[in-house]
């Protein structure tokens, strides 16, 4: 399972200045300003279109009323976690399809677990390495295409 | 002779008794015996002797005219001596005269007279006499008597000295039974205390002493014995007890000290987050603008920020692994698809020393199972430090099957270098934490040191381990070996949500999943206990229709692919048991065949990826509670009474609000509810007072209450709810997914408990 994705990740990577969706609009849920701040920023440099969220609960809000066409969301978040956040966005059917990445501090086996069990479609570890990342994202939205 | 040591004390006691009796008594009696017989004896030679010569007085005046016939005559006179058999007179000359025989049976007297003395023989006493006249012998007499008297009386003797020894020994026994006690008790009531003593381990026992003899002293031995132990008993205890302590408080000293090193290095990321990214960021901008001279700076700050990530991602790892909180999540994966990944990673740091990696690993190598984030960790643990020793060098990775005939299946790793190699000395601390092979090393080369010592734990816990050989200034190998198909470790670590659904257990019956793939069956039963149902596992169909047999359970999750007995064949076995067929069976699988599914008599069709809000609706409905459990919210904070009732609805509770206690006692008086959770700050009667207030029901008291709070409660405070109140959890300190999942715990503890005592308050 991983390794199909690290593989997919390698294929994408390449095309990581590039993006195949021009303004692709990602919601970034993160309540650290500076992560925050750093993402937008970086994912902006790509062409991607963001939307950001403060905490848990503004993120399921603005994953209803932007629909964006992918979640970029903290695990560590006030007011409802992301683990919460992202289950109850699974459970709504308007925001069902929405591709989730989890972005989680230190990758512990258990996060992982935790994270297929909240209904995540993928995660990641900060620091974000970019490359890796955009390589992720460029992944889900080729899959939510396809479909 | 065995055969005695062998017996009881008892029985040898009272054999020796009777042993001693029996044979004084019976020489006793052997030598009264021979003295009545011995005299006996003589008494028989003087009575014939003495008939003897009347008999002869009287047939003198016979042998004197040699008449016959008088001589005949006086012997007959012979017939009232019923014991003289036969008799004879002979003349002078030998010649029989006259002789007597007492019946046909009787022999007759010897043709010519022998010498003139008695004797015993064939059973008759005989005895030759002289006839005298004066000094003159003028003939002899002849008389045999029979020992048929003598006999007899030996006999009854014999009898009577048999009653009397078979009487003695009665009585001797009969005594000795009594009398053996003496001895035999005292000891025999030392053994039991012994027995007892070894047994229950009760050293404050003592034996009791009865007799100052030997035995006596015995006792007194044997008691001071047991006081010693019970004085060496209590100071172990107290040792122990001392050391259980000891071991608590560094245990726990360990945890804090583990939690203060999680919750720093979390802090401390969060500001390096931003170090690493915008150092990285700023790289992409000063190349765009051109300002190509701060690149190097930029990636200066980036590299260091991310080794300083590294130490401290490090000591998190430890710190778990002290605070016993490492997990494993084992999964099957492609093993030289991990090489390349690993390979691919630490190609940078390889060539940073001007080295070449050379990765070997046999085509047909494929799959292991084990937690792949420990085997990559561990493999980069030992690439990166190969890396950092190495200069100018070559570093190998190799991976290979080791197949053993007997056990399963070894993978073993190494990762061999050309670089400085290590001591004996060295090589010995190099997986202790925090020892680096030299403190300038760490100057030299960088890194915790703590890498080999993860690696280490890591592959112990994957049941496997790691091991080197090196010279110095040749090169190392690391060895690293894994088992093929790790095993879930014991289940003494498994998550407190289980203990929970452990005793849930006890509450319903469980739901049996049937799945050959282990992922699938672990998510599921996790993800069930949480929703606090009790899961059962099988992995193939004929285990799960043994245990569908043996559990009867609540209901059956049933994967379609499965190697062996199939799905569908599982199904219509179930369905076609009287005994099976009224279990509910819910397919849950990527085949999407529903009409077979229903036509074989599925309950539900499900396709996977799970729908987790779905599957847990349709196993409610096969739940089989009661009565619906009912909840009381107290809290004057909207927001939070919604959220709680939210979060218990979703577990099928049907709740009633209120927003302060004095609501709070109205609602409890209209519909007892079965679970409290309260807030503690409300106007118009707060938790104290309602806690108060509601204990002075005998009806209320066992109902269970959960204190939310926002409040930072004192010691004074907490006591004033100690007995009261199940559990205590601030508002602010938890997430809403950890809340949720105390609740849920903490309910099913609560019903559990209220089940098994109900009417009985629960403390």
């Amino acid at each position: 399972m991983r390794a199909r994705q690290t593989s997919r990740a390698k294929q994408t990577s390449r095309l990581a200045g590039a993006p195949t969706l021009i303004m692709a609009k990602i919601l970034v849920v993160e309540d650290n300003e500076m992560n925050r701040d750093m993402l937008t920023r970086r994912l902006q440099r790509r062409g991607y279109e963001v939307v950001i969220a403060v905490d848990g609960a503004e993120g399921l809000a603005m994953a209803q009323s932007e629909s964006p066409a992918l979640v970029l969301m903290d695990i560590s978040l006030p007011v409802l976690d992301g683990w919460e956040a992202t289950r109850r966005l699974k459970m709504a059917p308007e925001t069902k399809s929405i591709p989730v990445i989890a972005l989680t501090a230190h990758a512990m086996s258990g996060d992982r677990e935790r994270c297929i069990e909240a209904g995540c479609d993928d995660f990641d570890t900060k620091p974000v390495e970019i490359a890796r990342l955009v390589g992720k994202i460029e992944a889900l939205l080729q899959r939510s295409k396809m479909q | 002779m065995p055969a005695f040591r062998q017996t009881t004390i008892k029985r040898k006691l009272i054999a020796l008794i009777m042993l001693t009796s029996s044979v004084a008594l019976l020489v006793a009696f052997a030598f009264m015996i021979a003295s009545d017989y011995l005299s006996f004896r003589s008494r028989m030679v003087r009575d014939l002797r003495t008939l003897a010569a009347v008999v002869g007085t009287n047939g003198s005046s016979a042998l004197d005219f040699d008449d016959e016939e008088f001589a005949t005559k006086t012997l007959a006179a012979l017939a009232a001596t019923p014991n003289i058999t036969t008799a004879a007179i002979y003349t002078k000359d030998g010649r029989v005269l006259a002789e007597y025989l007492r019946d046909n049976q009787s022999e007759s007297p010897p043709p010519q007279p022998g010498p003139e003395r008695y004797l015993f023989k064939h059973g008759y006493l005989t005895l030759f006499h002289p006839i005298l006249r004066g000094e003159e012998r003028i003939g002899s007499i002849y008389l045999q008597s029979t020992l048929h008297e003598m006999n007899v009386r030996l006999m009854r003797y014999g009898l009577i000295g048999g009653a009397i020894v078979l009487g003695a020994s009665l009585i001797a026994f009969l005594f000795s039974s009594r009398l053996q006690r003496v001895i035999s008790q005292p000891i025999l009531s030392l053994a039991h205390t012994a027995k007892v003593v070894s047994e229950q381990k009760d050293y404050s026992l003592r034996a009791e002493k009865r007799t100052d003899d030997e035995i006596g002293f015995l006792i007194d031995r044997f008691n001071e014995m047991l006081a010693q132990i019970e004085v060496h008993e209590k100071e172990i205890q107290e040792v122990n007890e001392q050391l259980v302590q000891s071991e608590q408080r560094a245990r726990a000293a360990t945890q804090a000290k583990s939690h203060f090193l999680a919750n720093m290095s979390h802090e401390l990321r969060t500001p390096l987050n931003a170090i690493i990214g915008y150092s990285e960021m700023l790289q992409e901008e000063a190349q765009d603008a051109g300002q190509e001279s701060f690149i190097p700076d930029l990636k200066k700050i980036n590299r260091s920020g991310r080794h300083l990530l590294e130490l401290i991602n490090d000591v998190l790892d430890l710190s778990k692994i002290e605070a016993g909180k490492m997990e494993l999540y084992l999964e099957t994966f492609d093993i030289s698809n991990l090489l390349e990944d690993v390979s691919n990673t630490v190609q940078l740091l390889v060539q940073k020393n001007s080295n070449v990696l050379e990765v070997r690993c046999p085509a047909n190598l494929g799959a292991m199972r084990a937690d792949m984030t420990k085997v990559r960790q561990s493999l980069f643990n030992l690439l990166s430090n190969a890396s950092k020793f190495t200069k100018n060098g070559k570093i190998n990775l190799e991976a290979a099957r080791e197949l053993s005939p007997t056990k399963s299946d070894w993978i073993v790793f190494r990762v061999s270098d050309t670089g400085i190699g290590m001591t004996p000395e060295q090589q010995d601390r190099v997986f202790e934490a925090f020892s680096q092979a030299d403190a300038s090393t760490a100057r030299d080369f960088g890194g915790t040191g703590l890498g080999l010592t993860i690696t280490k734990t890591f592959c112990r816990m994957m049941g496997g381990d790691v091991t080197l050989t090196s010279s110095p200034g040749k090169g190392t190998t690391f060895i690293i070996r894994l088992p093929t198909e790790v095993r879930e470790p014991d289940a003494e670590s498994a998550a407190p949500s289980d203990s929970v659904a452990a005793r849930l257990n006890m509450e319903g019956k469980p739901v049996l999943v049937i799945d050959d793939d282990a992922d699938t069956r672990q998510v599921l039963k996790r993800f069930l206990n949480r929703k606090g149902f009790s899961v059962e596992c099988a992995s193939n169909g004929e285990e799960g229709l043994r245990l569908a047999k043996e559990l009867h359970p609540m209901a059956i999750i049933l994967d379609v692919m499965m190697p062996g007995m199939d799905g569908w064949a599982v199904l219509s076995t179930l369905k076609s048991k009287p005994d099976l067929s009224d279990i509910p069976v819910v397919m849950l699988t990527i085949v999407d065949d529903k009409n077979l599914g229903y036509t074989l008599g599925a309950s539900d069709y499900m396709i996977k990826p799970v729908d987790r809000e779905r599957l847990t609706e349709i196993l409610a409905k096969f739940r089989d509670i009661s009565s619906p459990r009912s909840a009381l919210v107290v809290d004057d904070e909207e927001a939070d009474r919604k959220m709680l009732t939210q979060i218990l609805e979703k577990e099928h509770w049907s709740v009633i609000q209120a927003e302060d206690g004095v609501v709070a006692l109205e609602q409890v008086a209209k519909h007892r509810p079965d679970l409290i959770l309260l807030d503690l700050m409300m106007p118009r009667m707060n938790g104290y007072q309602f806690v108060t207030e509601l204990h002075k029901h005998d009806d209320w008291r066992s109902i269970p209450i959960i204190v939310v709070t926002a409040k930072d409660m004192s010691t004074e405070e907490r006591i004033a709810l100690d007995g009261y109140v199940e559990k205590v959890l601030p508002k602010h300190a938890l997430t809403q997914d950890s809340l949720l999942g105390e609740i849920q715990d903490l309910i099913a503890a609560c019903v559990h408990a209220k089940q098994a005592a109900q009417n009985k308050p629960v403390v």
